[in-house]
């Protein structure tokens, strides 16, 4: 009797005890504040829209007239095809370059630091322009023995199209910088993994293809996702040697037409689309890669669930 | 327990990292069916032969034979050169190892972890694959586990995975480097036990340990290392039994046991 008396005497003084799941309904602090600034935002994101859809300079009816033109849809075609072919181009070659880098052979790691800081150091604009006017360097490229016969022979401007001088001149640098996201990626993966997948009998090109690739994906898809963003945007930097891209398209059109802002608003929402696609694509890869560190559970508490 | 059979034998192993010989002219047998634990202070090159041994480190001298076929070289005539990479890494297929660290592969779950060796090694078939994977999972008490990833499962539990991932391969020989150094008291036992069976069983196992009381209850052999060197070696009873003057009997008292003597 005398202990339900202290007892009470205990409840008196405490504070109600939380019921189950009280705790997760607990109220958010600040609530109204954030609400307000919230609202001030949003109303200044309407008002910044609103203004810009007036604005008659904007020639939205010229935008609407042009947005799905033959010249803009062929443009944005060679755009998105170049964008395809640089990311296989940049992806593998990159790839290659990690792997050397990664490499026990010094001269391959040489060879690959090399790369890396001269395809990274030279502006990708420069260089879409000095692979365009390789045949000033080499006239003509030739297959032939060292100091011997010409096997076979072709003029430099025969091979070097503008589209294979965009791939060329915008590949060999993006690759630098995959083989900086990749090699990142790879050395992410735990030692570990090599050792246990060498112990159970893979061969070196198993462990690579079947673990620590896969592996190094979770890190790797990220800044990956980015650096098409960059590749499809860089694609723009081709107009400069006349290939028919999205960009060139419109400034063709305008060249004529001197809607000048109209043209430039319609490649502007078509890379945005691209762009928003591209992002819930990398979206997609991350949820992928990343399911089996998704859903991780607590560990059973000790002694819970042993043997 | 022990059939006579030598299965490995290691002569005058040396393995140097720089200037520091982890490992100085070591020299073991290892019988079939006969369980031998590694014990020694940090640093005195057990886990570097285990590693040695499975070739997952090349030595600087000596020589290693599993069913006395040479480890790791061959020779072309009388040249001596290290084997290539797919020949060196049939040789691994034929041991299994088992890491301190588990080293479960991340990206696969319980059941893909096992059937790797086996499919992509041994070349059996996915289904004759799962068949072998499920028998082991029965046996380390994780048939439940099967479709779970490594990230999902307690250190016990994963190491009891990898235990099986080990014997996928139907191995000649087990070495385990440290198996529950890593985990968290409560879970030794359930790895402890599943390593005890394994024992009876007649597997051939190498133990390199920390484990004084396993070593002494299951090990046929223990050997004792120090600075890269077998010190000593012997039975449980004659290894327990070592005058408290010995560097054996230093270590022994400094992890805990006390020297009977009448054990």
């Amino acid at each position: 009797m005398s202990d339900s008396t202290a007892n009470q005497g205990v409840a008196a003084f405490a504070p109600p005890p939380l019921q189950r799941d009280d705790a997760s309904r607990a109220g958010v602090r600040g609530k109204q504040r954030r609400m307000a600034i919230s609202l001030v935002i949003g109303a200044l994101l309407v008002w910044l829209i609103v203004r810009a859809i007036q604005n008659p300079r904007f020639e939205w009816d010229v935008v609407g007239q042009y947005f799905t033109a033959d010249a803009i849809m062929r443009g944005l075609g060679t755009s998105l095809y170049l964008t395809v072919v640089l990311f296989f181009f940049s992806v593998i070659l990159g790839t290659l370059l990690a792997v050397g880098r990664a490499s026990s052979y010094a001269p391959l790691r040489v060879f690959t630091w090399i790369y890396n800081w001269v395809f990274r150091a030279v502006p990708a604009l420069v260089q879409i322009v000095l692979w365009f006017n390789l045949a000033y360097l080499v006239p003509t490229l030739s297959l032939s023995i060292p100091f011997g016969p010409t096997l076979w022979e072709v003029p430099t401007n025969e091979v070097i199209s503008p589209f294979a001088a965009a791939v060329l001149g915008l590949g060999l640098c993006e690759a630098a910088y995959m083989a900086e996201i990749i090699r990142a990626g790879l050395a992410s993966v735990d030692r570990g993994q090599n050792d246990a997948a060498h112990a159970i009998g893979l061969t070196n090109r198993q462990t690579f293809f079947r673990i620590v690739l896969p592996q190094s994906m979770r890190f790797i898809i990220p800044p990956l996702g980015s650096q098409t963003i960059l590749i499809l945007k860089g694609t723009s930097l081709v107009s400069v040697i006349a290939l028919s891209d999205l960009l060139h398209s419109a400034q063709a059109i305008y060249n004529r037409t001197l809607d000048v802002v109209p043209l430039l608003m319609v490649a502007t929402i078509w890379y945005l689309i691209i762009v928003s696609v591209m992002s819930v694509l990398q979206l997609g890869l991350e949820h992928i890669f990343n399911r089996s560190h998704r859903d991780a559970k607590v560990m059973p508490a000790p002694g819970g669930d042993l043997l | 327990m022990t059939s006579g059979n030598i299965i490995l034998s290691a002569r005058g192993v040396t393995k140097r990292f720089g200037t520091f010989t982890a490992l100085d002219d070591v020299s073991i047998d290892i019988e079939e069916g006969e369980v031998v634990a590694v014990i020694g202070p940090s640093g005195s090159g057990k886990s570097t032969l285990a590693k040695c041994i499975h070739q997952l480190e090349r030595i600087n001298a000596g020589a290693i034979y599993l069913d006395g076929e040479l480890l790791g070289f061959e020779y072309e005539g009388d040249r001596l050169l290290p084997l290539s990479n797919s020949a060196l890494s049939r040789q691994r297929a034929r041991m299994g190892m088992v890491f301190q660290q588990f080293n479960l592969f991340s990206h696969y779950t319980i059941l893909e972890n096992i059937i790797e060796g086996p499919t992509q090694v041994l070349g059996l078939s996915r289904a004759e694959a799962e068949e072998r994977a499920r028998s082991l999972l029965a046996e380390v008490h994780l048939l439940d586990k099967m479709t779970a990833y490594p990230r999902q499962l307690s250190g016990g539990q994963q190491q009891r995975a990898a235990i099986a991932r080990a014997l996928a391969n139907e191995p000649r020989l087990m070495l385990f480097d440290e198996p529950t150094s890593a985990l968290d008291p409560e879970l030794v036992g359930e790895v402890l036990e599943v390593m005890r069976r394994l024992a009876s069983s007649g597997t051939t196992m190498m133990v390199v340990t920390h484990e004084m009381a396993f070593a002494r209850d299951v090990a046929d052999r223990i050997v004792f290392m120090e600075a890269g060197k077998i010190v000593s070696q012997g039975t449980p009873r004659e290894m327990f039994s070592v005058s408290p003057e010995t560097r054996l009997g230093k270590f022994l008292s400094a992890s805990g046991i006390s020297l009977s003597g009448k054990d």
